[in-house]
């Protein structure tokens, strides 16, 4: 069993690196990203699960000269594979896709997503044509490799392992909504 | 043995067991949790958990032609992303199942991403012309049976829709 990493340390790892890159994010991860700090350059996909990666593809081809980061769940990237495959074919260099694995629906009750604990999400991405592809499960090594991740000529994917969180009864989704956010993406994006 | 009156959950499990149903897919939501987890657990049902909702329709679809009754159990949301396989796949070849689903986004639903399934859930069902039978509260639960058969009858799925009231016991 691999060792996990805590969300919000990942996230505050994160936060301490980022500049100028957009940043998709949804769900459990949305939440914890942006408890980090309001910035301009967040897209939240958050509300059609699954689609986070084809955000970001979307807008890594829109923008070339922007990084983009896509921050994904587990069960969202399960929901949506053949991401994977539409990633590799456009190959944009200025995609990182980061695959959280807690192995949960945390959003939606705890449930075990499929093949938890079993599914290689790296290999899954190699084998669709991403070779730069790999997994960090300690919080010291995430730290270490993410200057060269957000670096390296893309796309890039890898598999976060980290611990379950609580359900989040009430969501708090609603703050991930506003028009203010919204327009401050765009004005940014202009 | 218990004298204690069985939950919303149990119930609903009871008469799905009745209705003949021996296969449940199912991919979670939050109202849905205990449902799950007491199908996964009784050994009257095969539980499958997929990975998109889609995918429960088309296992579903599979199984019936083995002769199992079937019920795909999903979020409003998600039996809104399978509009496609069941007017494509299930009405054309004419393959029944029950489709259990969460009644989100109606009013006392705070969840702001699931405003649509109230505004467009319903509309949604009767364009495409799937019977709808709400579970609103305990006395609703037998009409599982009725949807079930209903859905034998005219070969194609019909669709129960569980309220959170219902789901959380309070109704």
């Amino acid at each position: 069993m691999p060792g996990r990493m805590n969300r919000v340390a990942v996230m505050q790892a994160l936060k301490k690196r980022i500049t100028n890159e957009i940043v998709v994010s949804t769900y459990s991860c949305a939440l914890d990203w942006i408890a980090q700090g309001e910035r301009d350059l967040n897209y939240f996909s958050h509300g059609a699960m699954g689609l986070a990666s084809s955000h970001g593809l979307g807008l890594a081809l829109a923008r070339p000269e922007r990084k983009v980061v896509v921050l994904d769940g587990d069960g969202s990237l399960l929901m949506n594979l053949g991401t994977l495959v539409s990633i590799a074919g456009q190959a944009p260099k200025n995609l990182v896709l980061f695959s959280f694995q807690n192995n949960a629906y945390e959003a939606n009750g705890g449930h075990p997503i499929p093949q938890a604990n079993t599914v290689d999400f790296p290999a899954l991405a190699r084998s669709a044509g991403i070779p730069n592809s790999s997994s960090i499960q300690e919080i010291g090594e995430f730290e270490r490799r993410l200057p060269e991740i957000l670096q390296a000529a893309g796309p890039t994917f890898v598999n976060l392992h980290i611990e379950q969180g609580p359900p989040r009864a009430g969501g708090g989704y609603e703050q991930l909504y506003t028009e203010a956010r919204r327009a401050a993406l765009r004005r940014a994006l202009a | 043995m218990s004298d204690r009156p069985k939950s919303n959950t149990q119930l609903i499990v009871e008469e799905t067991a009745k209705s003949g149903v021996g296969l449940v897919a199912s991919l979670p939501d939050g109202w849905i949790t205990d449902l799950i987890g007491a199908y996964a657990a009784d050994d009257r049902f095969r539980h499958v958990a997929v990975n998109r909702e889609e995918s429960a329709i088309g296992l579903c679809s599979g199984a019936f032609f083995s002769g199992i009754g079937t019920l795909a159990l999903m979020g409003a949301s998600g039996f809104m992303t399978c509009i496609y396989a069941i007017t494509k796949i299930n009405y054309t070849y004419q393959i029944p199942m029950v489709i259990g689903i969460t009644l989100r986004g109606r009013p006392g639903d705070s969840a702001k991403f699931h405003q649509s399934n109230g505004l467009y859930l319903e509309s949604v069902m009767r364009s495409i012309d799937i019977p709808f039978v709400p579970i609103e509260r305990r006395a609703d639960i037998p009409l599982i049976s009725t949807a079930c058969k209903h859905s034998r009858v005219m070969s194609r799925p019909v669709v129960v829709g569980f309220t959170r009231a219902l789901l959380k016991g309070e109704a």
